[in-house]
């Protein structure tokens, strides 16, 4: 445990001192905020009741990119530079490098997140005239969690390949299928695959309603994006309720789902890709 | 219990063998070279002993731990200087003393780690910044720490100028000093000569010869030339004929002789002076270990 705790400060601290690290956290946060700033004068922002909650899902297409930037090289890097061989000829195992590095990276995206929140809390605020915590918090949180879904995935494939190439072909492949593609070539094969017709239902506009098909309230959620897009009003309707005991609109079940789905994305690519590395040479 | 025992250890690749049936015994406290053209199966041995690599068949173990069962154990056994590795360049070399420190639990002062490698100004300088040769000095320093029972180096003088490859020399002496088993890697013969109680030599996957330097000498029936200089070229000795005696040149002012037998040399230099030349210049030179080592690799490759 304790090998694992000073990777995990290692690699923390090394990236902290990355200057690419800040460029790409710079960038989500300036094209987060791009789009934030744009509806700001339209009547979306006027109508719009929760604008904390509308500003964190200008996160949706950004984060992830951030996250592939952060993470891709963090332990395949190790091995092409050859620094692994150092770091394991000292006590400590893969599994200290796997997980290790994974909580350094998670630490450092977290902290550019958090970064990028308060950006955007002030502009909101002073933007739209005030925001609520309980979006602040809940929205927060839905957005750590999408955060670590995609650092996960990407030390996951870090960790699995040998080489940086097919680190970052492997990961912005399945951020292709997951985001751009998702609705125009995933949700109609899965359609076709429920329904026999690949007419994917239109999308829902708030997580609660019920319009859709039950199959679709699940199968959309294994998207990391569109989990994380029903999460960002169900976790401060949870939040709400928690506090206030009012009810929760919308269905527990297809939402619960999907905040299962994030942690799925955050830990199972981690520990597949653990189980190659632990096979694997290190030459 | 040896500080490195391994028994018919093979390594095995989809179309080449880099290590076949390998057996080596490193008693504790010596200083083992080493010793191999590169590609013999030198780094192959280290990898898998470091649990970098895994064997094909055979054992390997390190202190009475098997790498792969055991690595955490292993690798607080051994300090290693790897072969083609990288330090982090934003870290400076007393984070990197740090990080060896709290990885091995060991409490030692990262002062003083940097010192013994000579590093105590460059500490606070990020590693980026350093020559190859402080990175060699640093990541040596990051071996010691812990005080390992074996010091496992693999080509510690790669790229590093004469000066370096002198301290490195002296540092490994302060080691075994210290009761510290040693295992160096090395395709460079002078650094065996130079420092080891006992040589390995490997080729081709294969153990060739383990002794002393001397030992390796004798097995290898020593060879040695004499040279003479002469004020006069003499002709008709019939050197040829004493025993001990393999081969003579005659030149301009010079004779040389091939020995066998280092008795033969007295024999020698009095049929010389007895030819009425005299004798104003005498030099014996010892086979070298190149020479052996030639004859090692090249005869491994015959067979």
């Amino acid at each position: 445990m304790n090998a694992l705790r000073v990777i995990a400060q290692k690699d923390f601290k090394h990236s902290l001192r990355t200057r690419s690290i800040w460029v790409i956290a710079g960038a989500m946060t300036v094209l987060s905020l791009s789009h934030v700033l744009s509806f700001m004068s339209t009547p979306i922002a006027d109508q719009h009741t929760r604008p904390f909650i509308l500003a964190v899902a200008q996160f949706t297409l950004w984060l992830p990119l951030a996250a592939i930037g952060v993470g891709f090289k963090s332990v395949v890097g190790e091995r092409s530079s050859g620094s692994i061989r150092v770091l394991l000829g000292q006590p400590g195992t893969r599994r200290d490098v796997v997980f290790g590095t994974y909580l350094g990276r998670s630490l450092i995206l977290t902290t550019t997140v958090l970064l990028s929140l308060v950006v955007m809390g002030v502009v909101v605020a002073v933007g739209f005239g005030g925001i609520e915590a309980v979006d602040v918090i809940g929205g927060t949180i839905a957005l750590l969690l999408f955060a670590l879904a995609w650092i996960g995935l990407t030390v996951g494939v870090s960790s699995f390949v040998a080489s940086e190439t097919r680190a970052i072909g492997l990961v912005m492949g399945t951020y292709a299928l997951v985001e751009p593609l998702w609705r125009n070539l995933v949700l109609p094969l899965f359609s076709f695959a429920f329904t026999g017709s690949s007419r994917v239902p239109s999308q829902a506009t708030v997580f609660y309603s019920l319009d859709e098909p039950t199959w679709y309230l699940y199968v959309n959620r294994l998207s990391p994006a569109e989990a994380f897009n029903a999460a960002r009003y169900y976790v401060p309707e949870l939040i709400e309720g928690v506090l206030y005991g009012t009810a929760v609109p919308g269905p527990h079940a297809p939402n619960v789902f999907g905040l299962a789905v994030l942690l799925g994305w955050a830990t199972i690519p981690v520990v597949v890709g653990y189980r190659r590395f632990e096979s694997a040479e290190l030459q | 219990m040896a500080a490195i025992e391994t028994s018919n250890l093979t390594k095995q690749y989809e179309d080449t063998i880099a290590l076949q049936a390998f057996d080596l015994t490193v008693e504790r406290g010596e200083i083992f070279g080493f010793l191999g053209p590169n590609g013999a199966g030198k780094s192959t041995t280290i990898d898998i002993l470091l649990d970098f690599v895994r064997p094909t068949d055979g054992e390997a173990e390190v202190a009475g731990h098997d790498p792969q069962q055991s690595p955490r154990k292993v690798r607080r056994d051994i300090g290693v200087l790897p072969d083609d590795y990288a330090l982090y360049d934003s870290l400076t070399g007393r984070e990197h003393i740090e990080l060896a420190v709290s990885l091995n639990d060991s409490g030692e002062d990262p002062e003083s780690v940097l010192a013994r490698v000579g590093l105590a100004d460059s500490g606070d300088e990020a590693v980026g910044s350093y020559s190859k040769g402080m990175s060699q000095r640093l990541a040596f320093g990051m071996a010691l720490v812990g005080d390992p029972a074996v010091l496992v180096l693999d080509e510690p003088s790669s790229g590093i100028d004469p000066n370096g490859v002198q301290e490195i020399r002296e540092m490994i002496r302060e080691e075994a000093d210290r009761g510290t088993t040693v295992f160096f890697s090395t395709h460079i013969l002078e650094q065996v000569e130079a420092v080891c109680d006992r040589v390995g030599i490997i080729d081709g996957g294969e153990l060739v010869a383990v002794d002393t330097i001397d030992g390796i000498r004798d097995r290898f029936d020593s060879h040695s030339t004499l040279s003479l200089s002469v004020d006069a070229t003499p002709t008709d000795l019939e050197l040829t004929d004493i025993d001990g005696v393999s081969t003579v040149e005659i030149a301009e002012g010079c004779v040389e002789v091939g020995l066998t037998d280092d008795d033969a040399k007295s024999t020698v230099i009095t049929r010389v002076e007895a030819s009425g030349a005299s004798v104003t210049d005498i030099e014996i030179e010892e086979a070298s270990l190149g020479e052996l080592f030639a004859r090692l690799t090249t005869e491994e490759a015959d067979a």
